[in-house]
């Protein structure tokens, strides 16, 4: 008997943990598989715009690139089985969810880390400049404007934790309406902590480098990849019961429509903060 | 006793909502079993599938695979595990090729040859993606998946729910050619199709309201499950009458017709001795049996479902 023999000889050469090796190798080909496109895309987009057009010349556009990357990836790399509609056939196969959400945040938080942390080195120490120098006159005598390496910082944390919240939320989403409001929800929150933070340094500590900030977010974000973790170990096949899925979307939407109002009320008072120490 | 391939022990769902899908449910399955779960649409067969995959939690009682908790369950545990959801989605943007490829690095008895023998068997072409596929082709490929990982339990749900009589009478051939070729794979599939249950189920269980009717071998269900019908002389049957394990009787006239189950060959020696009364005893399909613990409206259900494709593969 084929079966009986396979998980015998399973059992009696100590195969297991090939196996899990086996399995984790499987996760992650079918998650490169399903995302290269996502993931290759990226990575042209940041090789035109660092290597060769240099137009991410400074930390800002870092910034805003990884940002778009980590709603991205979080939501597609960990979202994807909800938005097919395939999670049960995902989960009904002998990956446990714990090794599913670790090598699909490995894949996602690796290459975005990747990506903006040779970015970022890269761009702070002028690398891009020197290399075409050796290939064609530019004409760029001197590096690009020295910035606080703070700035330089942020534009890798920012993204990097950014991800941790979408991820999390889209891990623990069940149906697509839900992934939706889920990553508008943890942009929000991580738009309330990264700017509630930032204004209560600059106004009450008079630190302007974010350090406590990026501390923060950090920290969040690790506890929510945890508590996604957590959540996700515990989260059963799609069902939708009658009345179940409307109510929590509805609650979703209210949190976001009040988390919006939160961002927008910390934007103002920014600005409004930012204004007063310009004039 | 043999040794449980599948075992339950009051089992209850009760989903968000206050729906009580499965309730206090109790089944055992032996190794090496073909074990049919019938039961109306909504009787419970999915949840109980479900909460046997480890797909959804309990919120009492167990549910056991192999002797193991299938939600907490290691991923060498699992890989002997097959199963088929009623309805499968399989990742669209793959091609049947990488979708077989992706199994084979899941299972460690997956099997290339037989793989590739279904393939051909069902007529499915290797490079094309799975979301091109037909609703009844989707279906096979998912049953593919399942049956080339050689699991030593297979759980199937509606197998062949969206397919035409013709895939339908392929598919359970299929099986039983599966069946066939490796006796000791247990298997456990719902539907609500009679005709499947008698062409490869060697047990069946009934399902109701979340809670399992009855079961038995399919031979001992139709050999102690009888219609009796008792004649008496006078213009009706004597007061209070009733037909020993009856589970529905019908009165007409003098005559009582019951489907009974008899548990005893001398269950019936009673009617026969009370004066003027002829009991006769006829033998009853599955179909009959259905109609008799359910009533004729819903075994009605059960039989046109094989008759008319129900839902054709799109």
């Amino acid at each position: 008997m084929v079966t009986a023999e396979a998980s015998n000889r399973l059992r009696e050469t100590g195969a297991a943990s090939d196996l899990r090796w086996g399995v984790i190798r499987g996760v992650l080909w079918h998650e490169w598989l399903a995302h290269r496109a996502l993931i290759s895309g990226c990575a042209a987009v940041w090789i035109a715009f660092v290597w060769i057009l240099m137009v991410m010349s400074g930390p800002i556009p870092h910034t805003v690139f990884g940002l778009i990357a980590a709603v991205a990836f979080g939501g597609r790399i960990a979202g994807a089985a909800v938005s097919e509609g395939s999670e049960e056939f995902s989960l009904a196969l002998p990956p446990p969810r714990r090794v599913r959400y670790l090598v699909r945040l490995a894949l996602g938080l690796g290459v975005l880390l990747g990506l903006s942390v040779v970015g970022v080195l890269a761009t702070m120490h002028n690398v891009p400049q020197a290399l075409w120098g050796l290939v064609v006159e530019s004409g760029f005598t001197e590096p690009f404007p020295t910035v606080e390496a703070d700035r330089y910082i942020w534009a890798v944390v920012g993204p990097a934790t950014l991800f941790a919240f979408t991820f999390s939320a889209a891990a623990v989403c069940r149906t697509r309406g839900d992934l939706i409001a889920g990553l508008l929800l943890a942009f929000l929150i991580w738009g309330s902590v990264s700017f509630g933070g930032a204004l209560v340094e600059e106004q009450l500590l008079y630190r302007g480098n974010r350090a406590l900030t990026m501390m923060c977010l950090c920290l969040v974000g690790a506890g929510v990849l945890v508590a996604g973790g957590f959540l996700y170990a515990r989260k059963e096949g799609i069902t939708r019961p009658a009345g179940a899925s409307s109510r929590r979307a509805a609650l979703i939407w209210l949190l976001v429509g009040m988390l919006a109002l939160v961002v927008f009320a910390l934007l103002a008072l920014y600005g409004t903060h930012t204004r007063v120490v310009t004039e | 006793m043999a040794e449980l391939a599948i075992e339950a022990r009051n089992l209850r769902k009760r989903f968000r909502g206050g729906v009580v899908a499965v309730d206090g449910l109790d089944i055992e399955i032996e190794r090496g079993m073909v074990y049919g779960l019938i039961g109306r649409n909504g009787a419970g067969k999915t949840t109980t599938l479900r909460l046997l995959m480890g797909l959804l939690r309990a919120n009492a009682g167990t549910a056991h695979v192999l002797g193991m908790d299938m939600w907490t369950a290691s991923a060498s545990a699992r890989a002997r595990v097959g199963y088929v959801s009623q309805e499968q989605q399989l990742h669209d943007w793959m091609t049947v090729d990488q979708l077989c490829r992706y199994a084979a690095y899941l299972y460690p008895a997956w099997d290339q040859a037989y793989a590739e023998h279904l393939v051909k068997h069902f007529g499915l072409e290797r490079d094309r993606q799975v979301g091109k596929l037909s609703g009844g082709e989707k279906r096979k490929a998912g049953v593919l998946v399942a049956l080339a990982a050689r699991p030593e339990v297979l759980l199937l749900d509606e197998p062949a729910a969206n397919f035409d009589p013709i895939a339908r009478r392929e598919l359970v051939s299929e099986l039983a050619s599966v069946l066939a070729d490796d006796g000791g794979c247990t298997i456990l599939f719902s539907t609500h199709i009679i005709s499947d249950i008698e062409r490869i189920a060697d047990h069946v269980g009934i399902m109701d309201k979340g809670k399992l009717v009855t079961s038995a071998r399919l031979d001992e269900m139709q050999s102690t499950t009888k219609r009796v019908q008792v004649v008496f002389e006078g213009d009706t049957p004597p007061p209070g009458f009733r037909v020993p394990g009856a589970v529905r009787s019908e009165v007409s006239g003098p005559v009582v017709s019951a489907v009974v189950r008899l548990e005893r060959d001398d269950a019936l020696d009673e009617v026969r001795r009370i004066p003027g009364a002829r009991v006769q005893v006829f033998p009853l399909g599955l179909e009959d049996i259905f109609i008799g613990l359910f009533g004729a409206e819903t075994a009605q259900t059960m039989t046109e479902g094989a008759d008319n494709g129900h839902g054709r593969g799109k």
